[in-house]
Formats: C-alpha cells, structure tokens, sequence
C-alpha cells in the first residue's frame, strides 16, 4: 500500500460531505424517524399484555417481515421497521455513492480530481469514509430513537448496528457497480437489481424458516442479530469481514481499468433508426415510455396486491371504528380503506404527470428541441406529442389499479383532478418556462397542505373545495358537473399553452 | 434573389440589447461567412432566422418567408447545425441522424453511407458514449444528408479535429457547386476565408461590415514589410499605422491611396526588398474589433 495513492483524500472528502446534502441528511435521520416513530405508536397500541400477544401471533412468520423473535412491545417494533428501514437506506447509499463514484465519471469531474495532485485510490476513498460514517451515524440514530423510547440500550444498539452495516454493503456492492458499469444509469441499476434479488433472498430465508439463510443477505442481518432476544454478536464477524471483502474487491476492480473505462462493454444501438422513427411524436414516446411503463407497472402491481389482500384487510377492519362515516357511506370499512389508498394514489399520479411535462422543458433548456424544432418540426406536435402521453399513460395507470381492486368506475373518475393539475404544467410551460417547475411543484404543495388544514379542520369546505382534489375525495359522490368543469378547465389550459407556447422564445440555457 | 434578407433588426432580452437593427442579406448560391466574437449576437440572428425567437422589430425574409410564421414549411428546405449538442443519451448516433434527416424528408441512403464513411463516424454507439467531436458529427451528417436549398452552420466544427474539418470544409466546397446556398457563422477565421464569398462582421447587435471578402481585403489598408540598405530607426512616416523598426527592416500598414506618398520617402533609405499583403481576415476583423466598431 503506497501511502501517495490516497493523497489529497481528507481534501476530496471535505469536497463529497458537502455533495448530496439532502440524501445524506435522509440517510442519517430517517432511521431515527422511522425507529422513534413505531416505537410510540406501538407503546400507545400494545399497552395491554393480551394486545401485544395478539399482534404477534396474528404477524408471526410474515414473509416480507420474517419472525418476531421478542416477545416484547421492542421486539415487535424492531421486526415491524427493520426490513423497510434497511431498504430505503440502502437506496440511498446506492444513489450516493454512484453519484460521487460513477457519475462523477461519467461528465468529467473525477478527471478533474485526478490530474490535480490527488492519489489514484483518494476518491472512492474518500466516498466510501463518507457514506460509511453516514451509515454509522444513521445507525446510531436508530439506536437512539428507539432509546428514547425506552427501549432496551443493547439491543438498540445491535438493531441500529445490523441495519447501518446493510447500508454499508450496498454501499461497497455499489462502489462494485461502479467499476463494472460504463455508465452511472446501469451502475444505478446493477446495484438496485442487487438490492431486489437480495430482498426476495430474504423472503425466501423467512419462509423457509432458515436462520442461516438470512445471514446471506443484509436485509436478514437484523433480523439474525436477534435484538432484544438474546442478541447473537456472530453476526458482526461475518458482516464486518464481508463487507470489507466487498470494498477490497471494488479497489480491485478500479485498479485494473482506465479512467472511463468499465468491465462490461456499453450496449451499442442501431445503426439505423426505425422505420417510424421519424415524427414527433415518436421521438416523445420514445423519451416518456420508460417513466410511464414504470409508473404503469407499479399501479398495476399495487392494484393487484391489494386486491389479494382486500379479505384480510376487511377481516381485519371489520368491526372496528375504521373512519366509521366513509365506512357507512361507502359500505364498509373495507371499501373505505380501498377508496382512501385509491385516493392517495391518484395524488401521487399527479406528480408523475408534472413530471413528464416538465421534461419538455428540459429538453428546450438542453438546446434539444431547437435542433428538433428546425428539422421541419411544428411547435404544437411537438409539445402535443408529449403532453399525449402523458394524459393517457396517467389515465392508463389509474385504470388498471382501479381494474385490479375491480373499482374502475370511481377511480376513473378522480383522473379529471389529475389532468387539471398536469394542465397547469402545461399552461406554465407554454406562458412562463421558467417559472413551470417551481410554480407546478409549489402549487401540488399548496393542495396537499390545503387538504391537511381541512383534514384538522382549520379551513373550511368552502375553502377546500377551490383544490380539484375536494370534488374527488373518497366518499363525495362524483357528479358531472364538477367533472365536466374540471375536463374543460383542463382542455382550456392546455389550449392556452400551446398556442402560447407555439408563439414565444425557444429558450436554451 | 436573396434567400435571406434582413433590414434592421431588433432583438432585446429583458435590459440587454442583443440585436440593435441588423443588416444581412445573403444571395442564392453563396457561401456567407457571418463572423464575431462570442455574444456579438451571431447566434440571436440564426435562432431568429430559424423561427426559435422572435423578432421585436424590423424586417426578417428567410426563402422568401416569414421564418416565424412559416417555418415548418421553411425548415423542409433547409438544414441546420446548432454550436452546442446535448443529443439524447439513450438513442443511438444513427437513429438521430434517421430522425431528424426524416422529418425533413426521405434522405438519400446513400449519401448517408457516404457522410458516415467520410466523417469516419459510428453509428451504432449510445449518444452517452460519444466524444464532443462525434456528437457534432452527428448534427453535420443529420443535416449534410438532406438535399435542401439553404444550409446553416452555427459554429459547426467546434470540437472536429483538423482532418473532419477539412472533410466538413470539402462538403460546404461542394455544396457551394451544386449551387446550394450556405451561410457559415464562426469565429474560426481562417476557415471563413478559406469558404466564404462573402462576409458580414458583427459586432455588439451591430454589423459593421459586410462585403465581398476580395474587397473588403482591398478596400482596407496594405500590409507591407520593406527592408532597406541602411537602418531605418527614427524614420517619419506620418500615414502609416503601427510602424516598427527593427535594425534595416520597418513594417506597417498603410491605406492604398497613401501607398506611393509612403515608399518614395521610404527609397530614400535605398529598399532592397518589398512585400506587400492584403490583410487576412483576422487583421481586419481585429481591426473592426479595435475600432469601437465604426467603419473606416
């Protein structure tokens, strides 16, 4: 180990902590959250003996959540958060490090880095103490939420422990992709892939009942070190070793390629474009369909999972006080459930569809759609094209959820508040592409807050009602008129912004 | 006929003035060489032309159209390089060339061919994991590849290295004799001359000149560079410009009409060798560029 191979690494890091600021903070704090905040909720739900041993005799042998091994109010705390703690850390250390590793990379900045007076293996790590200590920290945040909570110190710390070294070996299976990758989206997906198999391995070990298989996969770590029931320190020396394995291989690997280079080889693409590939339209299609097939997907296969879950879920709501007056208007308690998940999911369409539109505008301030606009391209195609897909993909997503839990009906109906909202995107961008992002983005803010005060009551109907969200709210009986103002709102909006649109400055910057 | 013809035009951004009333007209079958320094306002002028901004004031005729107005059907009869090219990083070099030759029209396949084998270009590479030069080989295919009446280069060899110029250089040679109109803005100075009939220098939203390029070079002042049989230092030449003496040789420049008023004073030292030059282009566009922009 040549000592002038790490130079300048205490300069880089002090360059990569000021990097990505906010999903470090993520990383670090949303254990906490996550570990305070189930804590709580189960100390106030599971106070009687007999509740508690209810709930984990109902739970027990989960297959997404594995065993509870404690019989305590912690243990069910521990096994309700941890798989899901660990995921989403995971994900974010896979995005850190690829962005600092990969992505760097790939638009030059690490070779900016290198040709200073900077050691060869002085980046990653650098990187690599970063998100580590961020892990580290995370992980004891963890441990403190469920401290303050009151939980046992040691196997706080042993949960908080478990779920910070899963964190670390995504981060060091990541900082692999990165060499293997050529480029920061395929290193990106490698490392997620990874994260997937590793997560159906660990399904796989709860029902199995295997102990042994969870060592395998960091999402079965916690669970392995057994927290507050009689904590099992194997663990440490088989993470710890692994991990470090992991890390010596992706220097390894970086030391035997070139700056740029990668050990799989880019996929090349045609030579010749298709046959239809030539019109507007098919360039938008092209550039949308890998966002819309994702969103499209994941509506269908959470329609599809609720409604496997839909007779557990109303054997588990029957007979409790579930909203009890959308229970009664909408027949049930389980309806009630479904109408509100519906609900909750048309918003998060919402921002999909702002999303998509905005992409028009990226492309304008990459200077793409001058260079496609002067090839005999009409301006009102153009955006046309792209505000297309973006409607019916929305439409298509909300359809097959509401096909899957068979209440297609009433979910189509709530698409008229998505449209509305994604036409004020489009109105923006074709007047002001400027102020398109911040204004779309502070405006589905403005709503959603707008619903939360009605929710606590400190607005009134009166005033809920100017958010297109109000005429959809799960147990309102949609009625024609409101959906008919909405659409035409919405045809008016986006009428506005394309013919604004086709009349302004084609701004680059 | 012109196939651009622009009469004071006016472009503003907010407070900045990028176009103060531009005059440029560019003939059929000419290669015009539109030159200035970064921010001058060349590529205002070319996004006006090509519809993307739109105008404050004056007149704007682009093949015999409004380019705002009409520019669909005017971008069938045109092609267009852009200086800066971000193309899209999941499509590969190919199929941006089929798109966006397509829109405009059927391209020859086997002109294609052609451009790729002389540009020495792969097509069958992600856009991602293209170099600069590559990426703007594929704008100069994308729109060498059509047949239309007027092409228009914004800085296109930026990023090419010497060979691909001298092949872009070929292109634009036979495009200019199949009589197909080609307006050029650069600041490499030495292709402009290299290609261009005629040039209009702009400067600061202003044009401050536009001509003939032979002319212009013989409007303006002579560079000449005399050595003498004996040292010329402290010699009084009032008509010259930026006069420098070194031992027997003095070199200036010197307007024509003054040429013989200066040398008859200059044989009194006994000239043993001459040499007089038109300017290049880029003694006369630092010329302009010196001068606060006023033509002599």
């Amino acid at each position: 180990m040549k000592q002038s191979e790490y130079t300048a690494t205490g300069k880089l890091l002090k360059i990569y902590l000021r990097n990505n600021k906010v999903i470090t903070l993520l990383l670090i704090f949303l254990p906490f959250l996550f570990a305070y905040a189930a804590a709580v909720s189960n100390m106030a739900v599971l106070q009687m003996p007999e509740q508690l041993s209810t709930y984990i005799a109902e739970n027990q042998g989960n297959a997404m959540l594995g065993t509870i091994a404690a019989n305590t109010i912690a243990g069910a705390t521990v096994w309700r958060i941890r798989v899901s703690t660990a995921i989403i850390m995971s994900i974010l250390n896979v995005v850190l490090i690829i962005n600092n590793t990969r992505k760097d990379e790939d638009q030059g900045r690490l070779e900016l880095f290198r040709s200073g007076a900077v050691g060869r293996k002085a980046p990653m790590t650098a990187v690599l103490i970063k998100v580590f200590l961020a892990n580290l920290l995370g992980g004891s945040a963890m441990a403190i939420g469920f401290i303050a909570a009151g939980f046992p110190a040691l196997g706080s710390f042993v949960a908080g422990a478990a779920t910070a070294l899963c964190g670390c070996c995504f981060s060091a299976i990541a900082a692999i992709a990165a060499q293997v990758a050529p480029n920061a989206r395929l290193a990106r997906g490698l490392s997620l892939g990874t994260i997937a198999f590793f997560f159906v391995w660990q399904m796989i070990a709860n029902v199995a009942g295997n102990e042994g298989l969870l060592l395998w996969t960091p999402f079965g770590w916690c669970a392995y070190a057994r927290p507050y029931a009689g904590e099992n320190l194997l663990l440490f020396t088989f993470a710890l070793p692994a991990i470090t394995l992991l890390t010596v291989i992706a220097y390894l690997l970086s030391d035997r390629r070139d700056m740029g280079g990668s050990y799989i080889r880019e996929r090349s693409g045609r030579a010749y474009g298709r046959k239809n590939f030539k019109s507007l339209l098919a360039l938008a299609w092209r550039l949308q369909r890998g966002m819309l097939f994702v969103w499209v997907i994941a509506y269908a296969v959470m329609g599809m999972i609720i409604a496997s879950l839909v007779p557990s879920i109303n054997k588990m709501l029957d007979g409790t006080a579930f909203l009890p007056e959308l229970s009664s208007v909408l027949g049930g308690a389980g309806n009630a459930f479904l109408a509100i998940l519906a609900y909750i999911l048309t918003q998060i369409l919402t921002a999909y569809a702002i999303m998509s539109i905005l992409r028009i505008r990226e492309e304008e301030s990459l200077t793409r759609a001058e260079w496609v606009l002067s090839s005999a391209g009409s301006r009102i195609r153009y955006a046309a094209g792209h505000l297309l897909i973006v409607f019916l993909g929305s439409a298509a997503a909300i359809a097959l959820f509401g096909f899957c839990i068979g209440d297609f009906a009433s979910c189509v109906a709530r698409l008229p508040a998505v449209w509305l909202i994604a036409s004020v995107t489009a109105c923006l961008y074709g007047i002001a592409p400027r102020a398109a992002a911040p204004v779309s983005w502070g405006l589905f803010g403005a709503l959603l807050l707008l619903e939360f005060l009605w929710e606590i009551r400190v607005i009134g109907n009166s005033v809920f009602a100017f958010s297109p969200f109000a005429w959809v709210y799960p147990g309102v009986a949609v009625s024609f008129l409101p959906v008919f103002i909405m659409l035409l709102a919405a045809a008016m909006l986006v009428g506005l912004g394309l013919f604004c649109f086709s009349r302004r400055d084609i701004v680059a910057e | 006929m012109a196939v651009i013809d622009i009469s004071g035009l006016t472009k503003s951004y907010g407070k900045t003035q990028a176009l103060c009333g531009i005059d440029l007209s560019v003939k059929q079958g000419e290669v015009h060489g539109f030159i200035g320094m970064n921010g001058a306002g060349k590529s205002t002028t070319i996004r006006i032309l090509l519809g993307m901004l739109k105008k404050d004031g004056g007149e704007v005729k682009l093949l015999g159209g409004d380019p705002f107005r009409d520019c669909v059907e005017i971008h069938k009869r045109l092609a267009y390089v852009p200086s800066e090219i971000n193309p899209w990083p999941n499509l590969s070099g190919g199929e941006v060339i089929d798109l966006l030759s397509g829109m405009r029209g059927n391209p020859d396949s086997m002109r294609r061919a052609e451009l790729i084998e002389r540009f020495q270009f792969d097509p069958s590479k992600k856009c991602r994991s293209y170099s600069k030069g590559n990426r703007q080989k594929i704008a100069l295919i994308a729109a060498l590849v059509s047949d239309v009446e007027l092409y228009i280069f914004d800085e296109p060899t930026s990023g090419l290295d010497p060979l691909m110029e001298s092949v872009f250089q070929d292109c634009v040679r036979e495009l200019a004799a199949q009589g197909k109109t080609v307006f050029l803005s650069s600041h490499i100075l030495a292709e402009v001359e290299k290609l261009c009939d005629r040039v209009t220098i702009i400067k600061e939203g202003r044009i401050v000149e536009s001509g003939n390029l032979h002319e212009l070079q013989q409007l303006s002042r002579l560079m000449i560079q005399v050595d003498c049989a004996r040292s010329v230092k402290g010699i009084q030449l009032p008509r010259a410009y930026g006069l420098r003496c070194e031992g027997n040789r003095a070199s200036f420049s010197v307007d024509a009409a003054d040429l013989n008023a200066t040398l008859e004073k200059l044989t009194e030292y006994g000239i043993v060798a001459l040499h007089c030059a038109p300017p290049e282009l880029e003694d006369l566009f630092l010329h302009y560029y010196a001068k606060d922009g006023e033509v002599q």
